[in-house]
């Protein structure tokens, strides 16, 4: 069978698969629904010669996975063990259901609304917002979501709250059926002047094949300020694609860091869309690659108003024959001057397998604007480890002091001490893993 | 404590070092003067085992042992410290972090106990204000963002944590102006003691006005042509290094 007839094969999947959940709904969302599909049905699943999906393995994302709904009937409280901010207001979701029992939303202050998406799709759809992402969408995941989506978090945050709120999503998969995905769909708006610090941790404890497809859409009002950290830690065979966008209005503030610990693949399209002056916005990353798992970022910071500031830095530690792509990507336009935007990716080699793909693609259509790039791909600088060697320090301890310092980079961008510690702690696993494999 | 012996030294098939003799006893401060390119920090980098370095023949004994089979990190736990001519920069890694670890796997070596962190804080505050380095240098990356000066003051700070046997310095004075100059001279003056020894690897003579050397010896050309006392030096302020490379020349 050709590969476009696998891939329309999986596109039929999808279309009995939306038959099968929503044919028998009606009224506003179902047609948003109706023709996101229709989108996606013709647009179909990507192929790697188009631009954006090059160097990817695109058959863990164009399997024909079941659409997977969100059921308290799993036992899903026998030793779950994970790590997160016990004292941080949490939404917690299993296999896509929102799970009351292991989320504490007791210190939540006033002025914050949150639910979770399955349960305003069955008590109010008609109110589930559900705009496509600023400047359309040509991922045809993100229509995929948006036709089938069943999970996911709904947070607002009021207008002029005097301190900022701290917030967890956690998204666990536990071994369900085999070969399922899950369609989680994710709002934030916060309000003018409001800030908001969110994690939003993905956990898989399973040995069966997923899929799970996110989608984050972020507002963020006039002079408010957004902390996000994404941490991706997907079981082996766990896959996500991921597209989050942060739309921000003038003298707004955002941070986002996202780390990806473990997956087969992860792929994260973030695009940062600066639409009000004296915006500024940073995007961090942090990847971590092993075996042969395949961890791509595509970033996309859009400076469409002037006097904005951006900057961004991505790192990547791959070891065995993982593989990373990073693909950055900043756009001034014709009215955005007096831009100023950086961006920096470096790629830290352990083994002669690994491989990484780096591509900044700066679009300035203004004359007046600051823009810098630069790429670094190597080993551990062999001057370095023998200056702490010849301090006493064990070629292996050297070793994991220097790989811990080049992830430090991206992790001391966090500014609250507990979810800096926190991590730390899970890039410590992570080491820990690979020091014992070794 | 270090006896060197006929030593020599290939980099990439070129023979740099050509049969060096010296030994270094407990208390003595020796040092090296040369122009670039003698040898001397190829000496240097031998003795603290850097990667890249052939040693053809000849020996080097410290304290009875066979120096040239141990790993550099056993070398620096057996009391040898070299204070680098280029200290490296090392991202992201704390510089008290670093100079804990060191200090915690040397102790750990020589069977004592490991330092918490509440002592280690106490000693090397101390040790910074020595050195005349603010504590912030602490909390900051190796080396990151160091003038020249700093990092020399750096290294003489983790020497006096470290407290070796016997510090190499290889052109510490280089690039220094005189109050860091005399700041590093400071902190070997200040630590000299009957069990340590010194090595002082330098250019010029003007670290050797702040250091009571017991020992002069100039290297040409990968040897050590002539050995002397303080008037060793001076004579070579004052008339450089040509009447050394004839000879036939008397003294």
């Amino acid at each position: 069978m050709s590969k476009q007839n696998i891939h329309q094969n999986v596109v039929d999947h999808y279309s009995g698969e939306f038959t099968r959940l929503y044919s028998a709904e009606n009224g506003e969302l179902s047609a948003r629904r109706q023709a996101a599909l229709a989108e996606f049905q013709s647009l179909g699943l990507p192929t790697a010669k188009q631009e954006d999906w090059r160097n990817l393995d695109l058959a863990p994302l164009s399997a024909a996975y079941e659409v997977a709904l969100p059921s308290a009937e799993l036992d899903y409280f026998d030793d779950l063990d994970f790590k997160y901010l016990p004292r941080t207001p949490r939404l917690v979701f299993v296999n896509g259901h929102f799970t009351a029992e292991l989320s504490d939303l007791s210190l939540l202050p006033e002025g914050v609304t949150v639910n979770s998406q399955t349960y305003l799709l069955n008590t109010n759809p008609d109110q589930v917002n559900l705009e496509q992402p600023t400047g359309g969408s040509d991922n045809p995941f993100e229509l995929l979501n948006r036709a089938l989506f069943n999970s996911g978090a709904s947070v607002e945050i009021a207008p002029d709250q005097p301190e900022p709120v701290n917030l967890q999503l956690i998204f666990i998969t536990k071994p369900g059926a085999e070969q399922q995905t899950y369609q989680i769909r994710n709002l934030v708006r916060i309000g003018a002047n409001s800030r908001l610090n969110l994690i939003e941790q993905y956990i898989g404890i399973t040995d069966h094949i997923y899929f799970n497809n996110v989608v984050t859409d972020v507002h963020v009002a006039e002079n408010g300020s957004f902390n996000c950290i994404k941490i991706q830690g997907e079981a082996p065979q766990g896959v996500q694609l991921s597209t989050t966008t942060i739309d921000q209005q003038a003298n707004s503030t955002s941070r986002s860091l996202a780390v990806s610990l473990d997956g087969r693949l992860i792929r994260n399209n973030l695009k940062l869309n600066l639409l009000g002056e004296g915006a500024h916005g940073e995007l961090n990353g942090l990847y971590l690659g092993r075996g042969e798992h395949l961890v791509d970022n595509h970033t996309l910071i859009d400076h469409a108003v002037p006097n904005c500031t951006s900057a961004e830095m991505y790192k990547g530690i791959l070891d065995d024959k993982a593989r990373a792509i990073f693909n950055g990507k900043i756009v001034v336009r014709p009215d955005a001057q007096k831009t100023d935007a950086n961006q920096i990716n470096r790629n830290l080699l352990l083994s002669d397998k690994a491989r990484v793909h780096t591509n900044p693609q700066l679009e300035i259509y203004a004359d007046d604007v600051k823009c810098s790039h630069g790429s670094t791909t190597g080993e551990l600088n062999p001057d370095a480890l023998f200056y702490l060697q010849s301090r006493g320090i064990s070629a292996t301890a050297a070793q994991a002091l220097m790989i811990n310092g080049f992830a430090n980079e991206v992790l001391d961008t966090i500014s609250d001490e507990a979810s800096h510690e926190l991590l730390s702690n899970l890039v410590d696993d992570w080491f820990n893993a690979r020091e014992e494999n070794n | 404590m270090i006896e060197i012996k006929n030593l020599h030294v290939n980099v990439e098939d070129k023979e740099i070092l050509k049969g060096i003799n010296l030994s270094i006893k407990p208390g003595e401060l020796h040092a090296i003067m040369g122009r670039n390119g003698s040898g001397k920090s190829t000496l240097s980098n031998v003795i603290s085992g850097r990667d890249g370095y052939t040693v053809t023949k000849g020996s080097i004994t410290w304290e009875g042992e066979n120096l040239l089979k141990m790993d550099p990190e056993d070398r620096a736990c057996a009391g040898i410290f070299m204070s680098f001519q280029y200290p490296v920069v090392i991202p992201g890694v704390n510089n008290m972090y670093f100079l804990k670890t060191a200090l915690n796997a040397q102790r750990k070596a020589r069977g004592d106990e490991e330092l918490d962190s509440m002592d280690f804080l106490a000693l090397i505050k101390t040790k910074v204000n020595e050195v005349k380095l603010e504590e912030s240098f602490l909390h900051r990356a190796v080396n990151e963002g160091f003038s020249g000066g700093e990092k020399k003051r750096n290294e003489i700070l983790q020497m006096i944590t470290l407290e070796p046997k016997l510090a190499i310095l290889d052109e510490t004075d280089s690039g220094l102006d005189i109050d860091a100059l005399k700041i590093v001279a400071e902190g070997v003056n200040n630590y000299r003691s009957p069990h340590r020894g010194f090595l002082v690897i330098t250019h010029y003579q003007r670290i050797l006005n702040y250091l009571a050397a017991d020992q002069i010896h100039v290297m040409i050309d990968g040897k050590i042509v002539k050995s002397g006392g303080k008037d060793l030096a001076s004579k070579l302020e004052a008339e450089g290094y040509a009447w050394l490379e004839k000879p036939i020349a008397a003294d």
